[in-house]
């Protein structure tokens, strides 16, 4: 049986990385004494298909991983999190009829960002996302690259104490730290990324976007 | 700088975050809090497994909490350093000076700049006698604590020998002393009557009280952690550890934890098989490894693997054999482990030098064990070798090429394609405790001579490739090893020089420990010779329950490359045995 398992990456668990993350659904796994399918081949590994890999230092309420196992849903969320390392405890599990492919089809995602000042330069920093070019500096292995970041932008919005932004999240990446770091050095504000959450994510059907909860919700039905 | 920023900005922010599942209860009522510090960074120290030990049988204990703290790498040193951080506890971020006890587990003698390190990035004074009642009760342990001298000033007192016992009545003193608002003084000299407890302070080297080492007399039922604490990031050894037994049988003369771990103590079959069951439903790790200084000689270890295999197989467990003996060697032991590469240590070239350093492994069984090993499957082989041994000459080197030969030829007999024959040769250490501990180490010269030797004859073999060790870490080694208290100012000056991590080639500045040597007119000839027979040295008067005159009789033996045979064949008379019983006479 296909399950995706929905769950937080948060506290001490949003230092390590996406490799760490998966050796400890391995040693949960386990633990759990679930029997999940491993890869045949001279070294057999148990199959975790992670979702699209989080920055270091970034919460999330909403990673999902896949597996298959012989568990009913409940049972795996139930089980699971009986075992689980603080920080990374299950939110809900699904199982749909077909792979769903998270880490491929995801396309955006939602993120939060504790900020101060943002609310005195509120027009400006939402109107980036009507702009038709935004260039903005990207630094890879010590070089510095000016990328227009526009088409990665689908929503920017203001909140007293707090920012959200919507960002292209999948086979193509904006880092929401490195963007609302940059919004905050361009509009004059501070964003405080030690506090900055992911909180949805979704994939793209028939032209709009789609919660990954819903979207799993309607593979379970086989839609 | 808040510590999350720092954290976000270190390079590897999962050493300093914890949070590790199977962190127990900090926040539980307690009179006691003590703090394991390793001096090496998280990856090597959370691999180790005396740590596991006393971390978690410690926090057992009621109204008491043990947190840890590991060797900052230089990145995140200095980002505390720019914002003024004192070194902290994983667990609950607490500074190191605000506990009532921290205490060091020191591995090897590289490691003690680090103690250095982490007590200047805590803000406590290196020195004892510069301490006073507000700092924490400094304690150092692990395998130096055979000879604590070069370190002994740093620190308010040792445990010496096995610390899971001692160390539980120290704390449980320390509540005692702490309820009753006695002086540090008081207490020093209260636990200084607990067997297995040091304290420098009222020691001289002139007036000192001999030091009996803690042992666990009944190791079968002694405390074993098995929801041991699952790590953040890949470690150096990322498995879970089972302990099968204490101790060696085999009294290889150059050994020091042969003669450290006296005397032999083995877990039952059952309470190991329980015990890994634990491992597998609490860890979850993928591999167990099966640890003792000679698994092979573990004398259930057929049953044991019967019985275990199938409940590892069925939780796609790999269990892992380390420390196998050529001569213990066994078909059914390749079967059940992967075949990757085997690891053998013959120590010596040849049977008159493998004979004077008692390691009772013939040509014959290396040819069997192998053998045995090829038609399993393995194609690449670890020899490990040591260079310098007392009474070696060059033909023992030879012996090296010449064993090496002799496997590939004994592959080629029966099997198709290449095989790899890795060499590793490290550099004779006389350690203290062992029956070598008069002898002198060769010069660097002298090694270098040996290593370059054997490079260009082991380039002519086909398929093998040598590896040796650093020449001025295995001297520096050998100094701290027979070191006295005069060494301590050595210490500090290299620290104070830029010495640290010296157990990382890549941070070692040899030339650092010279420059220092020289300033304080330390002549490391002292302790790099042959030390006189007719001289206490600087650390008997720690009984590690193997009699001065079994020592002697062992070198003598060497000297006439006259082999004793194993503890398994009767006993030897070492004297261990007022120790506790051990095991291999009950038997």
């Amino acid at each position: 049986m296909i399950l995706v398992l929905k769950h937080y990456k948060r506290g001490n668990m949003t230092y390590i990385s996406h490799i760490d993350l998966l050796r400890h659904f391995t040693r949960a796994f386990r633990r759990a004494g679930f029997e999940i399918e491993f890869s045949g081949g001279f070294n057999p590994h148990m199959q975790i298909n992670l979702g699209t890999p989080l920055p270091l230092g970034i919460s999330s309420s909403s990673e999902y991983l896949t597996v298959r196992a012989d568990v009913d849903k409940d049972t795996f969320l139930e089980e699971y999190n009986r075992v689980a390392p603080k920080g990374l405890e299950g939110i809900r599990a699904f199982a749909p009829l077909v792979n769903p492919n998270v880490a491929g089809r995801t396309v955006a995602a939602d993120y939060s960002v504790a900020q101060k000042g943002a609310e005195e330069v509120r027009r400006e920093i939402e109107c980036v996302v009507n702009e038709l070019t935004f260039e903005m500096p990207i630094t890879k292995k010590g070089e510095t690259t000016y990328k227009d970041v526009a088409p990665l932008i689908n929503a920017i919005k203001v909140y007293p104490d707090r920012l959200n932004v919507s960002l292209a999240a999948g086979n193509t990446t904006l880092r929401p730290d490195k963007f609302v770091e940059f919004l905050a050095e361009r509009y004059g504000f501070k964003a405080i990324t030690t506090d900055l959450w992911k909180y949805e994510q979704y994939v793209r059907e028939n032209g709009v976007l789609l919660e990954m909860d819903k979207y799993l919700e309607r593979l379970e039905k086989g839609e | 700088m808040t510590l999350e920023e720092i954290l976000l900005r270190s390079e590897k922010p999962a050493r300093y975050s914890g949070g590790e599942y199977n962190t127990p209860d900090m926040d539980k009522p307690c009179d006691v809090r003590f703090c394991i510090c390793m001096p090496d960074l998280y990856e090597v120290g959370m691999s180790n497994l005396g740590l596991k030990i006393l971390y978690h049988v410690l926090n057992e204990q009621k109204g008491t909490v043990c947190e840890r703290c590991f060797a900052p790498a230089l990145d995140f040193r200095a980002l505390l350093k720019e914002n003024d951080i004192p070194l902290m506890s994983l667990e609950t971020k607490t500074p190191l000076r605000d506990f009532d006890m921290v205490g060091f587990s020191v591995q090897y003698e590289m490691l003690f700049t680090g103690i250095l390190y982490m007590m200047e990035s805590a803000g406590i004074p290196f020195y004892a006698k510069d301490r006073d009642e507000s700092y924490p009760i400094i304690c150092g342990g692990g395998p130096v604590a055979i000879n604590p001298e070069p370190i002994a000033d740093f620190f308010d007192l040792f445990m010496v020998g096995e610390g899971e016992e001692v160390i539980v009545k120290l704390t449980e003193l320390y509540k005692k002393c702490k309820a009753k608002k006695m002086k540090k003084a008081k207490f020093l000299a209260l636990a200084e009557k607990i067997e297995g407890v040091y304290v420098p302070s009222l020691n001289t080297p002139e007036h000192r009280k001999v030091v009996k080492k803690a042992v666990v007399r009944d190791f079968d039922k002694c405390y074993y952690p098995t929801a041991q604490l699952m790590p953040t990031l890949e470690v150096v050894h990322d498995r879970a550890m089972m302990e099968l037994y204490r101790g060696c049988q085999n009294g290889c003369r150059f050994c020091q934890a042969g003669y450290y771990y006296r005397p032999i103590r083995f877990r039952s079959e059952q309470t190991v098989k329980k015990a890994i069951e634990c491992l597998i439903r609490e860890t979850g790790f993928d591999e167990i490894s099966l640890g003792s200084l000679s698994t092979g000689d573990y004398p259930y270890l057929e049953e044991l693997l019967t019985d275990i295999n199938p409940i590892a197989a069925k939780a796609h467990v790999h269990l892992a054999l380390p420390s196998l003996r050529l001569s213990s060697f066994k078909k059914e032991f390749a079967e059940s482990s992967r075949k990757s590469s085997l690891t053998f240590a013959p120590e010596a070239g040849t049977q008159r030098l493998r004979n004077v350093i008692n390691k009772n492994v013939t040509e014959e069984e290396i040819r069997t064990g192998l053998s045995a090993a090829f038609d399993q499957g393995y194609t690449s082989v670890k020899l490990y070798f040591m260079l310098g041994l007392p009474t070696e000459t060059d033909e023992d080197l030879m012996g090296i090429v010449d064993l090496v030969k002799m496997i590939r030829r004994l592959y080629h007999e029966n099997h198709k394609g290449g095989v790899n024959i890795s060499v590793s040769c490290s550099v004779f250490i006389p350690k203290p405790g062992t029956p070598f501990q008069w002898e002198a180490q060769i010069s660097r010269e002298e090694m270098s001579r040996k290593q370059y030797l054997l490079k260009d004859e082991l380039r002519k073999v086909k398929g093998a490739s040598f590896h040796y060790h650093d020449r001025e870490t295995s001297e520096l080694e050998a100094i701290f090893a027979r070191g006295d208290r005069a060494l301590a100012p050595l210490i500090e000056l290299a620290y104070r020089k830029g010495a640290m991590f010296d157990s990382w080639t890549e941070y070692f500045k040899y030339d650092i420990w010279e420059e220092a040597m020289t300033e304080l007119h330390i002549d490391k000839q002292k302790y790099l010779g042959e030390q006189p027979l007719d001289k206490p040295l600087p650390w008997e008067f720690i009984d590690i329950g193997v009699s001065r005159s079994f020592l002697i009789r062992e070198r003598e033996k060497a000297y006439r490359a006259e082999c004793t045979p194993g503890c398994d064949k009767g006993c030897q008379g070492c004297g261990a045995m007022a120790l506790a019983l051990c095991d291999e006479v009950k038997k």
